[in-house]
């Protein structure tokens, strides 16, 4: 199948309902922060660049193969069970005695040297769903078990970073939508919060009404006619009242941080070379905004392919090169820039894929894979034990999951972002020593 | 997602559905008002022109249906939309090489813009939406299927079907080379068996994921489904490749093949329950009622899964016209590019239908023979993102503001857009600007505007004398069309 963008399935229903007990003073609310942001870099820019921590995190689409990621060189089952698709032992780039990267992750390698890249082997859930959509879910709301309608980072931004504002009410408020920023088609659901609402763009150039650029009345009714409304009328019956408003905030959003995320793409000149990839694009622009001292918290980016059932062998080669490389040029442009230190990348995928091959020379869905942590304050090395492959020791052929991705999760929540990893992720996970 | 448990939203549009179903028993059909009308026709085609809305609501609510379903007419009664003759689509030989790639690009272009004028000149527009549904439901996407045949051929399938029978389509569609290519059934082998057209077989062509099955019925699905496969001129069953062992699918054991899988599937209840709800979700509202779906999944199993009389009871039940029901969808890109053609009534020539299928349609999400993945759009408010909106409003201001007729020939590709002076000229020569906004607003929105909106669009169009025909006319008209098609509400259906 094709999957160069997955992303849950659900439509965000219960986003309309919350969004109605928050319409009426958010308005009033983003429009302030958005003129106090602008009015502060305006005054003295440098001052504004950002100190916050920043957490990227990179969704690969498909499910990617953890096996031929990381692969266990010196065991003789992983040879057997992929004759054609094994990485061969002198081929892989090793990091351990026993485990090595794909080679075309030569970038990766190199960070994994350097002390910038920590690896967190079999991470994975109980019960897992081999299902894409299903398991993508899972992966975005941090609830096997049951569905949610919220992701685990909206959920955050649900309760965090209410910032300056003073007034009595900002408890129950979300953060400011310029939290996040997800250069992705599609909003992703572990953005998406009770209340939050993310910024959602592939090209900060889009943000623009172009007939209101010549015309000032014409921006000006522009302005009104996308404003949320000062009271739902009567004439709207409720469900359409919702829908309504979602789209006036997105509007409102949209018009408030258009122009100061696209100064960010004038100001920052990038340090490093970047592939000529679309993905490569992506953090190149993420590595400017960062600079820039945007408000972000959390960058989203998205990277797909990955849902190899045939003719794995060189399709994965790419994709990882794509990765890798472009990764590679993000962490040395972030450190050129001087943002590497306060900034922590993190990749997940949906699923691994089965440990034997299929017919085509291919893998079907599976279950556990590694992660990725890098950047400038990792602590870096392999952490969780790697996959056991022996027949016996398999679940349902697959790699049975030895980390609980939450507690990666906690682990960024806590020690990164500084949040209650209990309250959003309902229950307490044990955290890894991933971060310095 | 049938296991979803019910959101405080859900529970306050299912509370508002019950109490509007019992105040609503009382309701005839004969209560059928204009604005019915065009909700019937902004959802069971793509929105209607002011007469051809009116020529909807003369027929009454159950031969308005009629209509829409096969162009049945009452003795004397006026069609709301002439006859139209819509021409098949032609392949062309792909050569070898170099050039074959570049024809195949083209191929895919044509074959986009053929769709999108199909669905623009229609008079039966409810075949082309039930054509986009079936591509959204069983979704294969250029990239992997790599010939423009086979998705021609599947896109036939769709409009051949599109009213069809939910049971012989899905058993087609396990003969479709597209969707054999696009899930991988050529390489689903005996002894070697790939899960991929099996899984989604189940979770997303009739049941939904996790809704009846096991991961163990998907393994004994796809030994059934092996020798599956494409050669060069479309589907090849390959018995050497052919699993004919015993398989057990949801408890039964036999030595099933592709055509009893099918049947199997359907001797359950959950495909009348998950096309009930999709169609439900694409026609009605984004959370309809448990007992609306299964008055929809009843008529698919009482009519052994023929689509009309499903489409028939989901069409004139009380629950789709209720008020929470009105513009609580959002607009496909598609739907939203072939509103703006036939409201606007604009000539779908090959300058803005290349425009929308090469470029505006995939900046807004959905590009025509290519789903994001096998799901197909998810849709609703998902469309929707800081850009995706913006890239709506700059699209479709595009249409507004293209030139109404071709320019010399020596321009050839200059778009042909809507004629200004042809939209107002039912206000007569020298409208007023109040007339002409909410004419505007009639025809595009079709629900008014809260009182500072419509001012603020009067502050733009301006107070001067409008005279029709003026270039200075046309440039107002226009700024305030583009204004009107750039507002949440135009989003909405």
């Amino acid at each position: 199948m094709s999957d160069r963008i997955l992303f849950s399935r659900r439509i965000f229903l219960s986003r309309g309902a919350q969004l109605l007990s928050v319409a009426g003073t958010l308005p009033l609310f983003l429009d302030r922060s958005a003129r106090a942001m602008a009015a502060e870099h305006a005054a003295n820019p440098q001052a504004a660049a950002g100190k916050d921590r920043v957490l990227v995190v990179v969704q690969l689409a498909g499910g990617n193969d953890g096996l031929n990621t990381v692969v266990p060189f010196r065991s003789d089952d992983y040879y057997k069970a992929r004759p054609r698709l094994a990485i061969a032992r002198d081929a892989a780039i090793k990091l351990t005695d026993d485990l090595g990267v794909h080679p075309s992750l030569k970038g990766l390698a190199k960070l994994y040297g350097d002390g910038r890249l920590a690896i967190v082997q079999s991470v994975g859930y109980p019960n897992p769903n081999r299902s894409h959509f299903r398991s993508t879910d899972i992966w975005a709301t941090a609830e096997p078990q049951k569905v949610a309608s919220s992701g685990w980072l909206g959920r955050y931004f649900d309760s965090c970073c209410k910032g300056e504002d003073p007034s009595p009410d900002a408890a129950s408020r979300p953060a400011d939508s310029s939290a996040a920023i997800a250069l992705t088609g599609e909003p992703p659901q572990t953005l998406q919060g009770e209340k939050f609402l993310p910024l959602v763009f592939r090209s900060p150039q889009a943000l623009t009404y172009r007939p209101g650029s010549s015309n000032r009345a014409v921006a000006d009714a522009f302005d009104k006619i996308n404003s949320p409304d000062a009271m739902a009328p009567a004439t709207r019956p409720a469900d359409a009242d919702q829908t309504t408003q979602f789209l006036q905030r997105t509007a409102l959003t949209a018009r408030l941080y258009a122009d100061r995320i696209r100064q960010s793409t004038t100001r920052v000149q990038n340090k490093a070379t970047y592939p000529a990839t679309r993905f490569a694009a992506d953090l190149k622009l993420l590595a400017q905004m960062i600079a820039d001292g945007l408000p972000t918290r959390v960058y989203y980016v998205s990277i797909g392919g990955f849902d190899t059932h045939s003719q794995q062998a060189d399709r994965h080669a790419r994709l990882l090169s794509e990765l890798g490389d472009a990764l590679a040029a993000f962490a040395a442009d972030l450190d050129a820039l001087g943002h590497l230190q306060r900034t922590t990348i993190m990749t997940f995928s949906e699923f691994g894929r089965r440990v034997a091959e299929n017919s085509s020379a291919g893998t079907d869905h599976g279950e556990a894979a590694p992660m990725f942590i890098l950047g400038g304050s990792v602590k870096a090395g392999i952490h969780g034990p790697a996959p056991d492959l022996t027949p016996a020791k398999l679940h349902r052929g697959d790699v049975p999951y030895a980390v609980d991705f939450r507690q990666v999760y906690a682990t960024v929540l806590r020690n990164w972002l500084g949040a209650d990893d209990r309250a959003i992720l309902g229950g307490g996970f044990q955290t890894l020593p991933l971060l310095a | 997602m049938l296991t979803m448990p019910l959101s405080l939203r859900d529970r306050i549009a299912c509370a508002a559905a019950w109490v509007l179903l019992l105040a609503s028993v009382a309701v005839a059909a004969d209560t059928w008002t204009r604005d019915d009308a065009a909700h019937l026709l902004r959802r069971a085609g793509f929105g209607g022109t002011p007469a051809q809305v009116d020529a909807l609501h003369a027929l009454g609510r159950d031969a308005a249906v009629d209509y829409l379903l096969d162009q049945s007419l009452p003795a004397g009664a006026q069609a709301p939309f002439p006859q139209t003759d819509l021409a098949e689509f032609v392949t062309k030989p792909i050569p070898a090489g170099q050039e074959g790639a570049k024809v195949r690009r083209e191929e895919v272009v044509r074959l986009r813009n053929w769709w999108l004028e199909r669905m623009i000149r229609t008079g039966r527009p409810l075949e082309e939406k039930m054509a986009l549904f079936w591509h959204g439901l069983f979704t294969s996407g250029i990239m992997e299927v790599r010939e423009p045949d086979f998705m021609a051929r599947q896109c036939r399938l769709f409009h051949d079907q599109a009213m069809g029978n939910y049971r012989s389509l899905t058993a087609a569609i396990c003969r479709d080379p597209a969707m054999l290519r696009y899930l991988n059934a050529d390489q689903n082998v005996r002894g070697k068996p790939n899960e991929n057209l099996a899984r989604e077989l189940l979770e997303l062509f009739t049941m939904g994921e996790g809704n009846g099955y096991t991961e163990r019925d998907i393994a004994e699905v796809a030994r059934a489904l092996t020798g599956l496969g494409v050669g060069p001129q479309g589907f090849v069953f390959r018995p050497m490749r052919h699993d004919a062992g015993e398989k057990t699918i949801f408890g039964k054991t036999g030595r099933f093949n592709a055509d009893g899988v099918v049947k199997l599937i359907f001797d359950r209840p959950e495909p009348a329950e998950y096309l009930a709800r999709r169609l439900w979700q694409y026609f009605g509202c984004p959370q309809p009622a448990p007992a609306d779906i299964a008055l929809v999944a009843e008529a698919l199993r009482k009519n052994d899964w023929e689509l009309r009389p499903a489409l028939r009871v989901l069409f004139t039940s009380d629950a789709f016209y209720r008020p929470e029901a009105r513009f609580s969808l959002v607009k496909s890109p598609v739907e939203l590019f072939v509103q703006t053609m036939r409201l606007l009534e604009i000539r779908p020539e090959p300058p803005l239908l290349t425009a929308a299928s090469t470029q505006g349609l995939r900046a807004m999400g959905q590009e025509l023979f290519q789903p994001p993945n096998v799901r197909g759009w998810p849709g609703g408010e998902l469309w929707i993102t800081t850009s995706t909106l913006y890239i709506r409003y700059n699209s479709m201001s595009g249409i507004v503001f293209a030139a109404p007729r071709a320019g010399p020939a020596t321009r050839p590709q200059r778009p042909v857009g809507p004629d200004m002076a042809a939209l107002f000229e039912l206000l007569g020569r020298a409208p007023t600007p109040r007339a002409v906004v909410d004419a505007a607003v009639d025809r595009l929105l079709q629900r008014p505007l809260p009182a500072d909106k419509r001012q603020a669009l009067l502050g733009a169009l301006g107070d001067a004398p409008i005279r029709l025909g003026t270039s200075d006319a046309d440039r107002r008209l226009r700024q305030l069309v583009s204004l009107v098609v750039s507002t949440p509400e135009y989003q909405m259906q």
